[in-house]
């Protein structure tokens, strides 16, 4: 029975993973790379996975500053383009380890889905979110101020809300534009040295963080304003 | 119910028949609406300003009021609601962290 148990799990492992133990029963062992194709296999799955979890993320947000259909479309190009190379390394029998490694460096290099997309898209997704807040926000803020009239207090509270929406909007953008470092993060392509793509990513990761203090703060202002004309 | 409806009715049946007694009218009595000798006594409820008084006779200073009041509630929920918007935001700017992001990428074999 456990015997039965172990060859079936045996088989379905070999079906899991596509050509590559054919490829190692059937081939001669002058094919270079055949002992690792079953990783790469599980790199390029994990990836296609990624993306295609990416890509939900940003099919559910509203699309404030018109960034969310670009970056699925390169979402989605990568994932196809990571599936067709799987297969390639799969059914390729490489003569030299060197052409198996450039192959399989493309995986990683020339699609920086962890380095580069993941980052990216989550830049789009907050951004998107900062910016609904805001929207929200400023709706508040107009009809806080319809009310706040002579009341001090509520003046004081108001000017505090109205700051805080300020330092958001520099650091997210005004619905429809983003702001500058936003714009550069998600226009950004895998680079063989991501030292430029990490800066322009870091910088557009501080400006949300930045944001979303502001959209606190003025989300409190806003707060003691009704407290202020609630009595 | 039924049997407050049959004391009234009876005490007004008492009045009818015996003239005016203790229980009749008058200030020492229990007040009975319609009865023959006194004219409905005034409710607590009727003479209470802006209680009853439909929406459409109130003052617009009032009505405005009300209305900022009911306003304001409404704001007071929708930024609770932001707060929890804010909230979800957080994961998102996790995951746009870069030096968090990259380690997951590994290497060629």
């Amino acid at each position: 029975m456990t015997r039965r148990i172990v060859a079936l799990v045996v088989a379905v492992g070999a079906l899991s993973v596509p050509a590559t133990a054919q490829a190692l029963g059937t081939r001669s062992a002058t094919c270079k790379g055949d002992d690792v194709k079953a990783k790469v296999h599980a790199d390029a799955a994990r990836r296609e996975a990624t993306l295609a979890d990416l890509v939900a993320r940003l099919q559910k947000r509203h699309d404030e500053f018109d960034m969310n259909g670009k970056q699925i479309s390169t979402l989605q190009q990568a994932n196809s383009g990571i599936a067709a190379l799987d297969q390639q390394i799969a059914n390729t029998c490489y003569t030299t380890l060197a052409a198996f490694r450039a192959d399989v460096n493309k995986l990683f290099v020339d699609y920086r889905v962890y380095w580069l997309r993941a980052p990216q898209t989550h830049v789009i997704e907050a951004a998107d979110h900062l910016a609904e807040v805001r929207t929200k926000l400023g709706d508040v803020a107009s009809k806080l101020t319809k009310y706040a009239g002579a009341d001090e207090q509520a003046q004081v509270d108001l000017a505090a809300l109205n700051r805080a929406l300020a330092v958001a909007d520099a650091k997210l953008g005004t619905v429809p534009t983003p702001a500058p470092s936003i714009a550069a993060a998600a226009a950004l392509a895998p680079a063989a040295d991501m030292t430029a793509d990490e800066a322009a990513l870091r910088t557009a990761h501080d400006d949300l963080v930045a944001a979303r203090s502001a959209l606190e703060t003025a989300r409190d202002a806003a707060g003691r304003v009704v407290a202020d004309l609630h009595g | 119910m039924r049997i407050i409806t049959r004391t009234v009715a009876a005490a007004i049946a008492v009045c009818a028949l015996g003239g005016l007694t203790a229980g009749c009218g008058g200030d020492s009595g229990p007040k009975v609406s319609g009865t023959a000798d006194a004219p409905p006594a005034p409710t607590s409820s009727s003479t209470t300003v802006g209680s009853t008084t439909p929406p459409s006779t109130r003052p617009a200073a009032q009505q405005q009021a009300v209305a900022r009041l009911e306003e304001l509630a409404v704001l007071k929920r929708e930024l609770t609601g932001l707060r929890q918007d804010l909230a979800d935001s957080g994961s998102a700017i996790d995951g746009a962290n870069v030096d968090t992001a990259k380690q997951q990428e590994g290497s060629a074999p």
